[in-house]
């Protein structure tokens, strides 16, 4: 991100990331007797582990490809490779912190990993949800009872009681984190946008990894340093990213660099984290499942047709000019999904790049030379019109 | 280059030249007899077969399902079902033609993650050479390859298509319920699809049929425990397909009938399937290669090596509850504890371990072979724990095949021959120990 004055309020940002994953804020929360709950997958409803006193943090690599033999040894190597490094993480102890840990049974390899961590990894706590694949009405009613099990199981591990108040207070919490977000991509509608897309991954990382309490003034820091910034900017092309999960700042940094300014993306480490609210008028259990199951829907679920419509939709908004479509190696929803949602966004008239990736991966001379291709065949669109 | 769909007809010769083939097999059975129930399996296969290809022609709607999608309320429609990933792949198979429906699917984006057994039913469908049908039904079994395999086919045909969801965590009240909810769900889908009166006595009667199926998989699953093993490698497999196809017919229920006749018929007078003596007993994970099922008989004729229990593939659990007068209550009983289903849908620790523990148990196994597809993001990844927890609780070793199950180019047959007899080997030795510590005598 060559020529741009940095974010003095992103700093401390900077050093989470650079810690991840036991950074300060956890260790001090530790410290003072505090209980910290993994979770992997955003369908996990972060609220209700909130409202039990505990921190809720997401469970995920860093940013950076590591050695994978103990993973690969007891996963198995086609297992998706952010799986595999959450668990390589967790079996080097780098997890050891936790107290618990919490799945959603999103897909194959996220129920597997919670299948192998129960079996070799001693957190204390271990619970899978189960999330229904459709946004219809029983499905609803089901996520609803399944939410309230796992309250009672939080519940009943950790000798804690959830009111309802206290589930109500975490959700508008929580919804406070949402809408800050959404201030912050708003930004990124600009023309030239004032932060760039490896800056707003380095957010993300943050408000996924600390406490919200902590995380909302320091978000609300960085709009007011953004509201009165002058960056400069010379690219022109604006990129949407497209995926599963990819919270590798020096990857999208790396895509940047080749001149272009990723102003969105789709991704459960980005928008599917932020872009919907949880009704604060309705009982907190039903707002909950209401929420997490009609949200900005990923890859698992039914019909597909709905995600592409709103991946489209969401690309005209941010007006990119094209897409970078990535895939984790070994991802299984979105290896299905990849071609279909490809002829869509191509059909509604935007460029599509396909890139994989090993997660954790850094740029590399190949990818360089693919991006800039992509990035000269968007040039020339552009001149074009 | 992408295919343009539209401009390719629907071609059946390959379809036709899968029935031939089959017919064929069958000839060749009836010149040189092995068992009847052998004989029954390929007359149905062709028949289930033969079902698919007349369905328009006798004014029946045809739906493609993923696996394990309750093929008795189809029944119960009148309706034509077809399992999309066996019908697709025994066409690609059976004429020589993976190669070329794997490179359909690979050439419209279909990246490599996309599991071998599902992804020539979009190949399939990509070259117009799949049976287009009038529905399709994509089932959440916990499986994404087998769900999203219809999903891509009803896109490339631009065919409706209806998402029948099954919660994850297995045998619990909750699950059942909202499987329950969500049949009803399909029942009334399709009352409105086909324009026709829900059946509910005809599906009593397909329930009362499984639950006769039912009886007669546990009395084999007794006789199996005999030594020597009274079955051969190749009926298990036979079994699995009958039951996933078509369940609840009387087709299927003769076929169980002959099965458990003949399995009788060799516990009562203490003998083997075959003339090679028992040497090894072994429990079957996974699935052995779809292209392969010589390597199966292979390893009974030529070393004796007989599996007595397959958790993914013939473990029926002995509580499932089929009653005709609670239909829909028995499809979701049936469904969530059936084998493969079941070890999908559950976590491992609730299911697939303890069972493989107790056949283990059960059957005096000295072995374990795990058939690990590659392309399989499922069952594989818990190679580590079932070999772990079978080596701490039944003292006796796993071998892990690492296979395509539908591509030999991946691993040859020869190949697996060799690490076989290599774990004969190691089979003997765990044996021996076994012996010595006075476990076994």
């Amino acid at each position: 991100m060559s020529g741009r004055k940095p974010l003095e309020t992103l700093r401390p940002i900077e050093r989470m990331n650079q810690q991840i994953p036991f950074i300060d804020e956890i260790k001090e929360w530790k410290a003072r007797g505090g209980k910290v709950v993994g979770w992997l997958c955003d369908y996990v409803p972060e609220e209700v582990i909130h409202a039990a006193g505990l921190l809720p943090v997401r469970v995920s690599g860093i940013a950076q490809e590591i050695p994978l033999d103990d993973a690969n040894a007891y996963l198995y190597t086609t297992t998706c490779s952010f799986v595999r490094t959450c668990f390589q993480l967790a079996y080097k102890k780098h997890y050891d912190f936790l107290d618990g840990f919490v799945v959603a049974s999103n897909c194959d390899h996220a129920r597997r990993l919670f299948d192998v961590w129960d079996r070799y990894i001693p957190t204390p706590y271990r619970y899978i949800l189960s999330v229904p694949h459709t946004k219809l009405p029983q499905a609803q009613k089901f996520y609803e009872r399944e939410i309230k099990d796992f309250k009672k199981s939080l519940e009943d591990h950790f000798k804690v009681t959830i009111p309802e108040d206290r589930l109500s207070e975490s959700i508008r919490l929580f919804n406070r984190a949402r809408r800050n977000l959404r201030k912050l991509n708003e930004l990124r509608k600009e023309d030239p946008p004032k932060i760039t897309g490896a800056e707003v991954s380095k957010i993300m990382n943050a408000c996924e990894k600390i406490s919200k309490e902590k995380f909302n003034p320091m978000i609300e820091s960085i709009l007011q340093e953004l509201a009165l910034a002058h960056r400069e900017n010379k690219t022109k092309l604006r990129l949407m990213i497209s995926g599963s999960v990819l919270n590798n700042p020096h990857y999208i940094e790396f895509i940047e660099d080749q001149g272009c300014t990723v102003v969105i993306d789709d991704l459960c480490t980005g928008i599917r984290y932020w872009w919907d609210e949880v009704a604060e008028d309705k009982p907190p259990m039903e707002a909950l499942a209401q929420r997490y199951l009609t949200r900005f829907p990923c890859a698992r679920m039914t019909p597909g047709e709905e995600r592409f419509t709103k991946v489209v939709e969401v690309a005209k908004e941010y007006k990119v000019h094209g897409i970078i479509q990535e895939m984790v190696r070994y991802c299984t929803p979105t290896a299905w999904e990849r071609p279909w949602l490809r002829k869509s966004l191509e059909e509604a008239g935007l460029p599509v790049l396909q890139l994989e990736i090993l997660y954790g991966a850094a740029g590399t001379g190949q990818l360089k030379i693919r991006v800039q291709a992509f990035l000269e065949m968007l040039e020339m669109q552009m001149e074009d019109l | 280059m992408k295919p343009k769909i539209k401009d390719i007809e629907i071609n059946l010769e390959d379809f036709n030249a899968m029935i031939a083939s089959l017919e064929s097999i069958l000839a060749h059975r009836k010149k040189r007899p092995t068992t009847k129930s052998a004989e029954l399996f390929y007359e149905h296969q062709i028949n289930y077969y033969k079902d698919i290809r007349d369905a328009k022609k006798n004014g029946k709607l045809f739906v493609l399902h993923s696996a394990f999608a309750p093929v008795e309320i189809l029944y119960a429609f009148d309706v034509i079902p077809a399992h999309a990933s066996f019908l697709v792949g025994a066409i690609a198979q059976l004429t020589k033609k993976q190669g070329e429906y794997m490179d359909a699917s690979s050439r419209f984006g279909y990246p490599w993650e996309v599991c071998q057994g599902h992804r020539p039913v979009v190949g399939g469908a990509l070259l117009k050479k799949a049976p287009k049908p009038d529905l399709c039904i994509s089932v959440q079994i916990g499986c994404t390859n087998a769900a999203s395999s219809t999903m891509g086919l009803a896109r490339a045909y631009n065919i409706p298509i209806y998402y029948l969801d099954m919660s994850y965590g297995g045998k619990r009240e909750v699950d059942f319920a909202y499987y329950i909810e969500n049949l009803t769900e399909l029942i009334k889908f399709l009352e409105g699809f086909t324009g026709k009166k829900f059946d509910w006595n005809r599906l009593r009667e397909i329930i009362d049929i499984e639950r006769q199926i039912a009886e007669i998989n546990l009395e084999i699953m007794e006789m199996r425990k005999v030594v020597p093993s009274p079955v051969r490698h190749r009926g298990f497999t036979q079994q699995y397909s009958v039951d996933m196809f078509t369940p609840g017919i009387p087709e299927a229920l003769n076929f169980f009938k002959c099965v458990r006749d003949e399995i009788k018929e060799n516990v009562e007078k203490r003998q083997g399937p075959i003339d090679t003596p028992e040497r090894y007993r072994i429990l079957s994970i996974l699935m052995p290669p779809n292209f392969s099922h010589k390597l199966l008989d292979w390893m009974e004729e030529e070393h004796g090596i007989f599996s007595v229990g397959e958790p993914h593939m013939a473990y029926w659990p002995p509580n499932i509850k089929l009653d005709p007068d609670h239909p829909l209550e028995s499809l979701a009983n049936k469904y969530y504890n059936r084998p493969m289903v079941a070890q999908l849908i559950c976590p491992a620790q609730a299911c697939l371990i303890p069972d493989t523990i107790q056949l283990a148990k059960d059957y005096k196994a000295d072995g374990a072979i795990f058939y690990a597809n590659v392309t399989c993001h499922t069952s594989p990844v818990l190679i580590r724990s079932v070999k772990d927890t079978l080596l701490e609780t039944a003292g006796i070793p796993t071998l892990v095949l690492d296979m395509d199950v539908a591509d030999p180019n991946y691993t040859s047959q020869e190949e697996m021959q060799e690490r076989i007899e290599t774990f004969m080997e190691i089979m003997e030795s765990y044996k021996d120990k076994r012996r010595r510590e006075g476990k076994i005598s």
